[in-house]
């Protein structure tokens, strides 16, 4: 049987043909990237360090679902404040987030099984920070009986500036043994292959223990 | 035909190609993952930690502005803060700095039934525990009702005290002023800077310092001591020579301490055919069925009198209220400008 395809059909097909395959190119094989992902705990680590560092730029590249600004805090030096996007950290709670920032550690304890074919995997981290909500748990126990106590010898607090003053001092005495606070827990984090790289889910969970969320 | 089957060929794989690509074209992930967290919003670490930190201190103050306000009054003859007319029950009165539950018991015995008249008072401030002098200042002679002082001091609840000019013996301290030390061989109660009751026994009270070492605000010379740790005392101190007919039915004062500026004050009706009144050992018993740590027998028969809100609250006997020299009240710490805030 003889086939004959018309002279001016043959073009059409033949573009018709090559845009496909342009599409299998660009869309489909991406999934069958021959290159390697890497580890999830590996992209894990970057990202953590990004994060730690202020490395927005890869801290973005690395995460799945959000858009990453850190807004890392600036002016410590100068003032013995922070500026952080328009708010202004000073004094005892310039101290405070100096704690929080020192006090944190992650690392990858486990990871699950994944291939390169499955474009989900998990890893558990343990979290070293510090706890605020027990700080504050704390600093508010010392700071009602010391006003108490003032109290009963005429004092009356009507501002917040007045209470001011006890809060700070009794902050102060509680960081110098910061360690007292700090507290390990342990988070499981996902991760998604996409692109050809392992990017973090970031739960909110994990998101909270990252901020010191007291909520 | 050669070039025709080629070309067919040719043709036939690029259709599959197409095939392919035209299922693998679509994005992978969104037929296989499950993501709950989709939405695209931006997150701001160190922004968010900032705030976390600052909230701690809002939470604190918050706490802090929960306590009830604390007013300290003046240790001196000058009346309590008028308290709020609003804040009046029938029986009761509670503000920031003060609370008074008052209620009244018929009580049972073998031979008779009393009836007693009790109010629980808490306070935030030990120097809203106050004693007053008939004419406003000791050593005076001059009586007055109770009902009277405990209106001129603006008392929440008022009670008769020890009717101290009736002798010349006794430590006398009021409102933080020692007034007159002359030892007696008497229980005598001490009230200190803190609100706490002590009492210095009758052997004791000859030759004591016990005022010296203590930071005290009132001394009352009646007795005896009726409530120790929480029991009431079988065996009671000698009277005081005034003191109405111990172990006669009569009608009694008494104030105890039952915790941390927390109060109990009672008076038994006597002396009429629906209450003759009670001996002053079963009065140590009532005292420590309401749970006294300590109380303390003040003067009773016809002195036996509380006001609450300026009024009679229990039935004075013989008659009706007598004059006296001196009262014990608590009164409110909020000043009159702070009733509505």
């Amino acid at each position: 049987m003889k086939i004959s395809i018309q002279p001016v059909v043959q073009p059409v097909l033949l573009t018709v043909a090559l845009a496909a395959l342009a599409a299998l190119v660009s869309c489909g094989f991406k999934t069958y990237n021959m290159t390697d992902p890497g580890k999830p705990a590996d992209a894990f680590t970057t990202f953590y360090r990004a994060v730690s560092d202020g490395d927005d730029a890869t801290a973005n590249e690395l995460l799945y679902n959000y858009s990453w600004n850190s807004f890392k805090p600036s002016g410590k030096k100068d003032g013995g404040q922070y500026e952080i996007n328009g708010v202004t950290v000073s004094g005892t709670d310039a101290m405070l987030f100096d704690v929080m920032l020192r006090s944190r550690n992650c690392r990858v304890v486990s990871e699950s099984d994944y291939s390169r074919d499955d474009l989900n995997a998990s890893v558990t981290v343990s979290y070293t920070s510090f706890d605020l909500s027990r700080f504050q748990k704390d600093l508010s126990r010392a700071s009602v009986k010391a006003v108490k106590e003032k109290q009963r010898s005429g004092q009356n607090f009507s501002s917040a500036a007045e209470t001011r003053g006890i809060i700070d001092e009794i902050k102060v005495r509680l960081l110098k043994e910061p360690e007292k606070y700090y507290s390990t827990k342990k988070y499981k984090v996902e991760l998604i292959c996409e692109k050809g790289r392992w990017k973090v889910i970031l739960g909110e969970d994990f998101y909270k223990a990252l901020s010191g969320n007291t909520d | 035909m050669k070039s025709s089957v080629v070309k067919m060929a040719v043709y036939a794989g690029l259709l599959l190609v197409f095939s392919f690509a035209a299922v693998l074209a679509v994005p992978s992930s969104d037929k296989i993952l499950n993501v709950s967290d989709t939405p695209l919003s931006e997150k701001k670490l160190y922004f968010d930690m900032a705030q976390s930190v600052l909230r701690v201190n809002d939470n604190v103050n918050t706490e802090i502005f929960d306590l009830p306000k604390v007013y300290v009054l003046p240790m001196d003859q000058s009346p309590a803060p008028k308290p709020d007319p609003s804040k009046f029950t029938e029986d009761s009165y509670e503000d920031e700095t003060i609370r008074v539950k008052c209620w009244r018991e018929r009580i049972e015995y073998k031979d008779k039934t009393v009836t007693a008249n009790f109010a629980d008072v808490v306070i935030a401030h030990p120097t809203q525990l106050r004693t007053a002098f008939a004419g406003g200042s000791y050593g005076t002679s001059k009586r007055t009702h109770a009902s009277k002082m405990a209106e001129a001091n603006n008392a929440v609840i008022a009670i008769n005290a020890d009717f101290y000019n009736c002798r010349t013996e006794g430590l006398i301290i009021r409102q933080g002023t020692l007034y007159r030390k002359k030892p007696f061989g008497i229980d005598t109660l001490f009230i200190d800077a803190e609100g706490d009751f002590s009492v210095v026994r009758d052997y004791e009270a000859r030759n004591t310092e016990y005022y010296k070492q203590h930071e005290i605000y009132q001394s009352i010379v009646f007795g005896p001591v009726i409530v120790e740790d929480g029991k009431a005392v079988k065996k009671l101190s000698k009277f005081n020579s005034i003191a109405c007919g111990p172990r006669a039915n009569n009608p009694r004062t008494a104030i105890g301490q039952i915790g941390r500026l927390h109060y109990l004050i009672c008076t038994v009706d006597g002396r009429s055919d629906e209450s003759i009144g009670v001996t002053t050992n079963q009065l140590a018993v009532i005292m420590a069925d309401k749970k006294c740590r300590i109380a303390y027998n003040l003067d009773g028969g016809q002195s036996s009198t509380m006001i609450f809100n300026n009024k009679l609250y229990n039935v004075v006997s013989d008659g009706g209220e007598r004059t006296m020299t001196d009262i014990l009240y608590f009164g409110t710490s909020v000043p009159e400008s702070k009733w509505n805030s």
